[in-house]
C-alpha cells in the first residue's frame, strides 16, 4: 500500500513536469496524391470492374484496393510513387 | 538546431543511468549529432564504459578554471572511431569539486555557464545516485530530465528523489522538464519486474518509455569499454536503445 501511495504522489509529479510529446509526422506524399483520395478519384465504373474480378478470383478488399492503386499507377507518371507501392504492399 | 541538454538522473543506484547515458550520447552521434557527454558523477564510469582514462575533466572546467576546450576529449579510441561524440571525463576528484564549489558558494548555473560555448547538437549529463550539488546543477542546466528506473520493488526511490530535486530547481529558475521514465533491467519472466512494469505504466502513464530488458550483452560491453551500438548492434538491447535514440530525436 506504501509503495502505491508513493507512485501515486510521483505520478501527480511526473503528469507535472512532463514535457510535451512531439507530434507524430504524417508520412508525406506529393501533394496531387494522396494516397487516401487516389482510390476516390479512379472512375467508380473502373473500380467496380476491377473489384468484381478480384473477388470473383478469391482477393480480399485489401487486395482489391491494391490492385485498383497499382492499376493506377502505372498508368500515371507520378512522382513517389514507388513509396506508394511499396506502402501499399507492406499494408496488404 | 537549437542545442538541447539531457540530464540522466535518478537518485537511486544501479539503475541503468550510465548505460543509458553513454548509449544514448553515442546513438545521437551515430545519426550524426554533435554531442557533448559530461560526467557529473566521481566514479568516473564514463570514461571507463567507453574504454577511455579517467580524468578529472568536470574537477578542471568548474575549479580548475581551465577552458572548456582543454577538457573535452574525443571519445575516439585506437580501435574505435566515434565522429560527433565528445566526453568531458571524470574522476574522483569530481567529489572534490562540490565540496570546493559549496565552500565558494555554489552556483546553480555553473554548469550552464562553463558549458555556453560548446557547440555541440546535445549536451547529455550522467549524475551520480546521491543528491548533491553537481546534480542540482546538471538539472538546472538540463532542458529534459530522463530517468532510467530499474524494474524492481524499489523503482519508486531514486525516482522520488529526483522529482523533488527537479521541482527544488525549477522553483530557482530551472526551465528542465521530464522526457521520460525508461524501466531498465527488464525481465518479462520475472513477476517482479512484470508488475513493477504495469504499476509504472498505472501511475506514470504516457511518461513510462518502452522498456531496456535485462541482457547480458550490455554487462560484456561495458566490461569491453563498448557501447552496445559497437559490441553488438543487432541486439534486442542495441535495438531498444536504438528506439529510446528515436524518441528523443522526435522531440526535436
Amino acid at each position: 500500500m506504501a509503495k502505491r501511495n508513493a507512485l501515486k504522489t510521483v505520478g501527480e509529479d511526473v503528469a507535472e513536469h512532463l514535457a510535451t510529446p512531439p507530434k507524430p509526422k504524417r508520412k508525406q506524399y506529393p501533394s496531387d496524391v494522396q494516397t487516401p483520395a487516389v482510390a476516390t478519384r479512379l472512375p467508380q465504373e473502373k473500380c467496380e470492374a476491377l473489384a468484381s474480378i478480384a473477388v470473383a478470383t478469391g482477393y480480399t478488399t485489401a487486395h482489391v484496393a491494391r490492385l485498383i492503386l497499382t492499376d493506377w499507377l502505372n498508368k500515371h507518371q507520378v512522382d513517389g510513387a514507388e513509396e506508394i507501392r511499396r506502402f501499399v504492399t507492406s499494408s496488404t | 538546431m537549437k542545442r538541447k541538454t539531457i540530464c540522466v538522473a535518478n537518485q537511486k543506484g544501479g539503475v541503468g543511468k550510465t548505460t543509458t547515458a553513454v548509449n544514448l550520447a553515442h546513438g545521437l552521434a551515430t545519426k550524426g549529432k554533435r554531442v557533448l557527454l559530461v560526467d557529473c558523477d566521481p566514479q568516473g564510469q564514463v570514461a571507463t564504459f567507453l574504454g577511455l582514462r579517467q580524468e578529472s575533466g568536470l574537477f578542471d572546467l568548474l575549479v580548475g578554471g581551465r577552458p572548456l576546450a582543454d577538457v573535452v576529449r574525443s571519445a575516439d579510441t585506437d580501435h574505435l572511431d566515434r565522429a560527433g561524440l565528445r566526453v568531458i571525463p571524470g574522476d574522483k576528484r569530481t567529489a572534490t569539486a562540490q565540496i570546493v564549489l559549496a565552500a565558494e558558494g555554489f552556483n546553480l548555473a555553473c554548469l550552464s555557464d562553463a558549458l555556453k560555448r560548446a557547440r555541440v547538437d546535445y549536451v547529455v549529463f550522467d549524475t551520480s545516485p546521491s543528491v548533491g550539488l553537481l546534480q542540482e546543477a546538471a538539472l538546472f542546466a538540463a532542458d529534459w530530465l530522463l530517468s532510467p528506473v530499474a524494474t524492481d520493488y524499489a523503482a519508486t526511490e531514486g525516482l522520488a528523489g529526483v522529482m523533488d530535486t527537479l521541482k527544488a530547481v525549477k522553483e530557482r529558475g530551472a526551465k528542465c522538464q521530464l522526457l521520460g521514465v525508461v524501466p531498465t533491467f527488464h525481465d518479462q519472466v520475472t513477476r517482479e519486474s512484470k508488475a513493477t512494469l504495469e504499476q509504472l505504466a498505472e501511475h506514470l502513464g504516457e511518461a513510462v518509455w518502452p522498456p531496456i530488458h535485462r541482457a547480458t550483452v550490455l554487462r560484456e560491453a561495458t566490461a569491453e569499454g563498448l557501447t552496445i551500438f559497437e559490441k553488438a548492434a543487432k541486439s534486442r538491447a542495441a535495438q531498444e536503445y536504438g528506439e529510446l535514440v528515436g524518441r528523443v530525436l522526435g522531440y526535436g
